[in-house]
């Protein structure tokens, strides 16, 4: 009994007390400077509610905050679709070059988003777009059918970005699913399509409402698709005001801060809905004690169907933009495609990148910094899942949405408020690695505790409990029933956060120093220096290594999943 | 005869292991401090070399870099030195932010040797900053859209209806703007705005991507660097600047010394040493635009005959007034 409580009494007050000082002291930075009238430590600055006023009193941020609104439930949506039609394909069916498409379904993640955003730009311009090009010269139209300065080319871009986050998080729902009850179904009679929509859907809720819910919050605080489609096509959102407070001069903190507290009291929301959705979790329990059978449907003909559809998908959100990107890296500067800009092809760009100062170091670290950040992450937020979906401790909502928080900070108040923590308490960590792998668990937990929490209540408790019946510690029912069976979530997150580590910029580029330096600030080097094509080889290689890491990674998963 | 050629040798040898610069005093505390750190807005791949160069110059002091666009590096500085940290030696950023270091007293004065070379508005008259290279805001022009001929001469060509909606702007080119107001008086500068405004100016972020959309034909006419212009032209790509526009706001990017700078003599051999041809030369084979006036660009046209205006290091006030009124003027995010 005592040898039970001890790890559940170190463990979970321990995980507490972490996410608690993880989100806690950034947010109390954020709220606290947002109440000043100078940013944090300038002598002279008093309290004062003027932030605020500026802030809530502008009638812009009304009609702006509605642009936001639109342009994040269309993200949502689109990605969704794409997303979940992916994961359904590959973990449910049986539809030919699955394991191609896992692989492949990844790939818009790993491309910087500043570079995504741009492939799309030399693609859908009405002028010099590439398949605008194309299309009226099939048809022989006068111009191009489509524009990328519009609020559907924002959200198109954005969401082609964003569906591999959705196709993760949703594979790994798919795949915790027991088949015996969609049998129920057919046997009832149901055609595969109702039981789709009668019976597999309803049971993957707690899994589509929190994608949909970090899809909606990432795309609000998107910033790429905003600056460089949103500014041309002059449909400002929410983050422009930040953007703007960011780049007064010299920048307004405290005006920045109380904007990101609508985004927080937006996420929270969204949290509190979902926590009301999955409150009998039990509904949701997939994975039972009775003869668990996670297996695919026989599409019959229509396999092949669903393939194309596939298919279609990566020729157009796949391979265009990565065609795009090999293109870039091997002109010396950007033409449409011609013979004669062919024949100027050089490799150069590659040798350039991989002679860059730093480049090495940048790339060990990144390494590090990747795999860290994402088994910390995925570790503390399976405990925190736990706690949320499977006790009855007191608080554990307060818990859930705690460590939702971060994904309300923009990156850059995040980096000065860590500054400042760190001088103040720790200053032997500054600059170095550590304070880099604080910062990451704290920006990606919000993403680990949904996966997490979306994993965790399709396990039913009697597995749990049968564990301890026969005398198992809390810690071992952890270990040997719960994570082994957490793990197509697990791995789906660990892959999610490291890769969105691999991007990180905007806390990253306060905090390092030349001993911590990462890749995405070296990419952000190349492009603010001007160097297009060097960044585009960069991504071309990024790509590439990640096509290597996923494929590993999944033999890896596949092993330590539910093939036991 | 030998014994000449040793002995010959000897004192060759002698005066070799003469430490360079024996005599001064700022060379032998450096070697003391032996390490300084820079932080800088100048990418890392023209930065890191330049340490490099440096460190072979004085293999006693080594060198630290810190690198973030200007308003990271004065994000940085700012949140460090009210956490009571001094990490800094030596600062490169922009003109606006370097401003505002030596207005908020984050700077000491120092003015290298090299500097007396330098024209007016390249250094300042307080002896706080020297400019170590600049950005040319020019037109640009797709040739393969616009003849030679055709192309604007003035900023007042601009205004050609011609041009509406054929024209892209970043949407912070407030260096631009302060040069304008500088020429032509606060006035004349907003009406020529107000109406250039009214031209649908194309807003794209940043002034790489413009000057890869210039090159792709998605505009015609561009605000963008003359160096990056240059360096596309001897790539082949069909890409122009004009030269007779009045003024060319020459953004200037200065180097200061912090305040409480830990290693003050090291910073000043490193001050000295960028400011230096030699330090210069390397900027330029970096494809930058010196700012010291004895280094020929290798251009088609000879900078000394542009009409050149430094974007000055002007105070906070002036920065934030003219970013006000840029944003009044422009509404470059719809805002």
């Amino acid at each position: 009994m005592n040898r039970q409580l001890d790890a559940r009494v170190l463990v979970l007050p321990g995980a507490v007390l972490l996410v608690a000082y993880l989100t806690v002291v950034p947010l109390g930075m954020l709220v606290y400077g947002s109440f000043r009238s100078g940013a944090v430590g300038e002598p002279g600055a008093t309290y004062t509610l003027a932030n605020y006023a500026r802030a809530y009193l502008d009638p812009a941020l009304y009609r702006l905050f509605l642009n936001s609104i639109v342009y994040a439930a269309g993200t949502c949506l689109v990605s969704f679709l794409i997303g979940a039609y992916l994961a359904w394909v590959t973990e449910r069916t049986n539809t030919p070059l699955r394991g191609l498409i896992t692989v492949v379904a990844l790939v818009p993640f790993i491309i910087p988003g500043i570079l995504n955003t741009i492939s799309w730009l030399f693609l859908l311009s009405p002028r010099i777009g590439l398949i605008n090009l194309l299309v009226r010269d099939t048809l022989g139209l006068t111009a191009g059918p489509f524009n990328v300065y519009t609020l559907g080319g924002m959200i198109w871009v954005e969401a082609t970005h964003l569906y591999p986050l959705v196709f993760l998080l949703m594979a790994a729902a798919f795949r915790s699913m027991d088949m015996s009850l969609e049998e129920a179904s057919i046997i009832a009679g149901s055609r595969t399509f109702t039981t789709l929509r009668r019976v597999t859907l309803p049971l993957m809720r707690p899994a589509m409402m929190s994608t949909m819910l970090i899809m909606f919050v990432r795309a609000i605080e998107s910033f790429e698709v905003p600056a460089l489609i949103g500014i041309p096509a002059g449909m400002p959102v929410f983050t422009s005001k930040i953007f703007l407070a960011i780049h007064q001069f010299p920048s307004d903190f405290g005006l920045a801060g109380s904007y990101a507290i609508t985004l927080l009291l937006l996420s929270t929301t969204g949290v509190l809905i979902y926590r009301r959705i999955t409150r009998h979790g039990e509904r949701f329990a997939t994975i039972t004690g009775k003869g668990y059978r996670p297996r695919v449907i026989d599409l019959g003909r229509w396999r092949y169907l669903a393939c194309g559809g596939a298919m279609l998908i990566f020729v157009v959100t796949v391979a265009l933009p990565v065609f795009v990107l090999l293109w870039v890296s091997v002109t010396p500067y950007y033409g449409v495609p011609s013979r004669e800009l062919l024949q100027r092809a050089t490799l150069e760009a590659y040798r350039y990148v991989l002679n860059y100062p730093m480049a090495l170091q940048a790339f060990t670290n990144s390494f590090y910094l990747a795999a860290g950040s994402a088994t910390a992450v995925m570790l503390l937020t399976s405990v925190v899942a736990w706690i949320t979906v499977k006790s009855k401790i007191p608080g554990r909502a307060l818990l859930d949405n705690l460590a939702f928080i971060p994904i309300a900070f923009p990156g850059i108040v995040l980096g000065v408020s860590l500054i400042w923590v760190t001088l103040a308490l720790m200053p032997v960590i500054y600059g170095t690695f550590w304070l880099l792998l604080i910062a990451y668990i704290t920006r990606f937990m919000p993403y680990g505790i949904r996966t997490a929490s979306a994993s965790m209540i399709q396990i039913n408790d009697e597995l749990e409990e049968a564990a301890l019946a026969c005398g198992s510690s809390w810690r071992q029912a952890f270990q040997r029933i719960i994570l082994p069976l957490l793990m197509p979530g697990f791995v789906a997150g660990w892959i999610y956060v490291s890769i969105v580590s691999l991007r990180e910029l905007s806390s990253s580029i306060l905090l390092y120093s030349p001993q911590s330096i990462v890749l995405s600030i070296l990419a952000f080097d190349m492009w603010e220096g001007g160097q297009y094509n060097y960044v585009a080889a960069l991504g071309a290689m990024m790509v590439l290594l990640l096509v290597l890491m996923a494929a590993v990674a999944r033999r890896l998963g596949a092993k330590v999943g539910l093939v036991q | 005869m030998r014994r000449v050629v040793v002995l010959g040798l000897v004192v060759l040898a002698m005066a070799a292991s003469l430490p360079v610069g024996a005599q001064d005093p700022i060379v032998e505390s450096a070697r003391k401090e032996g390490r300084f750190t820079w932080y800088t807005s100048m990418n890392i791949d023209d930065s890191q070399p330049l340490l490099d160069a440096f460190r072979k110059k004085y293999p006693f002091i080594k060198p630290e870099l810190w690198r973030g666009s200007s308003e990271k590096v004065l994000n940085k500085i700012q949140t460090e030195t009210r956490a009571g940290k001094f990490f800094f030696d030596v600062v490169a950023v922009n003109a606006f932010e370097a401003g505002f270091i030596k207005a908020n007293k984050l700077a000491q004065p120092y003015l290298p040797p090299s500097a007396k070379a330098y024209r007016k508005g390249f250094v300042d008259p307080e002896g706080y900053w020297v400019d170590i290279y600049d950005n040319y805001f020019v037109l640009g022009y797709n040739t393969k859209l616009v003849a030679k001929a055709e192309a604007p001469k003035s900023w007042d060509d601009l205004l050609d209806p011609k041009w509406k909606g054929k024209f892209a702007m970043d949407p912070e080119d407030h260096p631009w703007y302060l040069a304008l107001q500088d020429a032509w008086g606060r006035e004349k500068a907003e009406k020529y705005g107000r109406a250039l405004a009214g031209q649908t100016i194309q807003w794209r972020k940043g002034h790489t991507l413009i000057a890869q959309l210039l090159t792709a034909g998605e505009f015609p006419l561009g605000l963008v660097y003359a160096h990056r212009i240059e360096e596309l032209k001897q790539k082949g790509a069909p890409v122009e600047w004009v030269t007779t526009t009045d003024p060319i706001p020459a953004e200037l990017h200065p180097i200061l010394i912090a305040a409480k700078a830990q290693n003050v003599n090291a910073a000043k051999l490193f001050v000295e040493f960028i400011a230096s041809r030699e330090g210069q030369a390397m900027i330029k084979a970096f494809g930058r635009i010196p700012a010291h006036p004895e280094l020929e660009l290798g251009w088609s046209v000879n900078p000394k005959q542009l009409k050149l205006q430094g974007v000055g290091v002007v105070g906070p006030d002036r920065a934030s007034q003219v970013i006000k009124d840029w944003r009044d003027i422009f509404r470059p995010t719809g805002l």
